[in-house]
């Protein structure tokens, strides 16, 4: 006998033993799919209450993280643009300058590293303290901590830069400080 | 019942007890067989929306159980030689022992492409389709097995592959 006949005839008298219950088998399938729909849908619902815990979680989160991406100043930019000294004479300021005795000649001196020094009319009582007041330059903005001894609490001012020959203008865009905005923005500040 | 729940259950009557034997040569181990065919048959249920509307629905639970089937025989293969276990499936009834013996030395798939070839009767193109394999890797299959089948068995390799 050929192996191929010899094949045919084994694996044909081997598969004669197979003679399963179909009754019995079906009921088995049935069971066993609607335990198999079942576990699926119970997934998928775990998963999907496990997606919106994680979004009321994480959200908010996620949130400040992308916000704060965007408040958070840029790399320190390059101030060369307004480096230099300045002075500006608020002798006839009024209003908060006249009360805190800070009307008269102020000068400040913007660095390359990011420092201001700053000097108040003479008679005032106010010094700069340590560590220097620093200010960042971005595109045509500024924003500096400047005057902390005068503007405890306030934290940084924002403002709008303008710079024409020796003349540099400032105009708030965001300062809880009034002395600061009375002494960056009553007057323009000239190179010296 | 449905219209769709009764025509499940003449397909499953009808095709069954023909894949579970298929599926029993391949694994050779009954019980086995059995839980394998019902997996087939799980899966072809679940779909059943679907596979319904095929032309030949019996043809995919099928070509499902065999797949699952050369699974099952490469898991185990790999599980003996971790374990270093050579126990041979128990197989009942009039078998010709040397023959089926010598097929359990095969592989999952060409174990499959003896089945399908010799068993089922099946062209070779189909036999890719089950498969998953070109008609070239099955003619290879086939021409392995025997000669496997031949030494072991101590024949003469007569092809007859066309």
């Amino acid at each position: 006998m050929s192996l191929d006949r010899r094949l045919r005839d084994a694996l044909q008298r081997s598969s004669s033993v197979v003679d399963p219950d179909v009754g019995r088998n079906l009921a088995i399938v049935r069971r066993r799919t609607r335990r198999a729909v079942i576990r699926q849908r119970v997934t998928t619902t775990l998963l999907a209450a496990a997606m919106v815990a994680a979004a009321v979680v994480l959200g908010p989160r996620l949130l400040d993280i992308i916000r704060s991406q965007h408040e958070t100043p840029p790399a320190r930019p390059s101030p060369s643009a307004l480096v230099g000294s300045y002075h500006a004479d608020l002798t006839g300021a009024g209003g908060p300058l006249a009360t805190a005795r800070l009307a008269g000649p102020w000068t400040l001196t913007l660095n390359g590293d990011g420092s201001i020094l700053w000097n108040a009319p003479p008679g005032s009582g106010v010094t700069e303290g340590l560590p220097r007041d620093t200010y960042q330059v971005t595109g045509t903005q500024l924003v500096t901590n400047l005057f902390r001894s005068l503007c405890r609490g306030s934290g940084v001012g924002s403002y709008s830069w303008t710079r024409s020959g020796g003349t540099l203008t400032l105009v708030t865009v965001r300062d809880g400080c009034q002395l600061r905005r009375a002494i960056l923005t009553s007057v323009p500040w000239r190179a010296r | 019942m449905d219209d769709a729940g009764l025509e499940f259950d003449w397909l499953f009557a009808d095709e069954f007890p023909a894949v579970m034997r298929a599926v029993y040569l391949i694994v050779h181990d009954l019980d086995r067989a059995e839980d394998i065919t019902q997996d087939a048959f799980v899966q072809l249920l679940r779909h059943w929306k679907k596979v319904s509307r095929y032309d030949r629905p019996g043809a995919w639970v099928r070509r499902v159980a065999i797949r699952l089937a050369v699974d099952a025989v490469r898991r185990e293969r790999v599980r003996a030689l971790l374990e270093r276990k050579v126990e041979p499936p128990h197989m009942r009834g009039p078998v010709d022992v040397d023959v089926m013996r010598a097929v359990r030395q095969l592989t999952g798939m060409q174990r499959a492409a003896v089945v399908l070839f010799y068993f089922e009767d099946l062209p070779l193109s189909e036999i890719a389709n089950i498969l998953r394999c070109s008609g070239a890797t099955v003619r290879v299959h086939l021409h392995r097995a025997r000669k496997r089948l031949a030494g072991i068995l101590g024949e003469e390799v007569i092809e007859d592959v066309p």
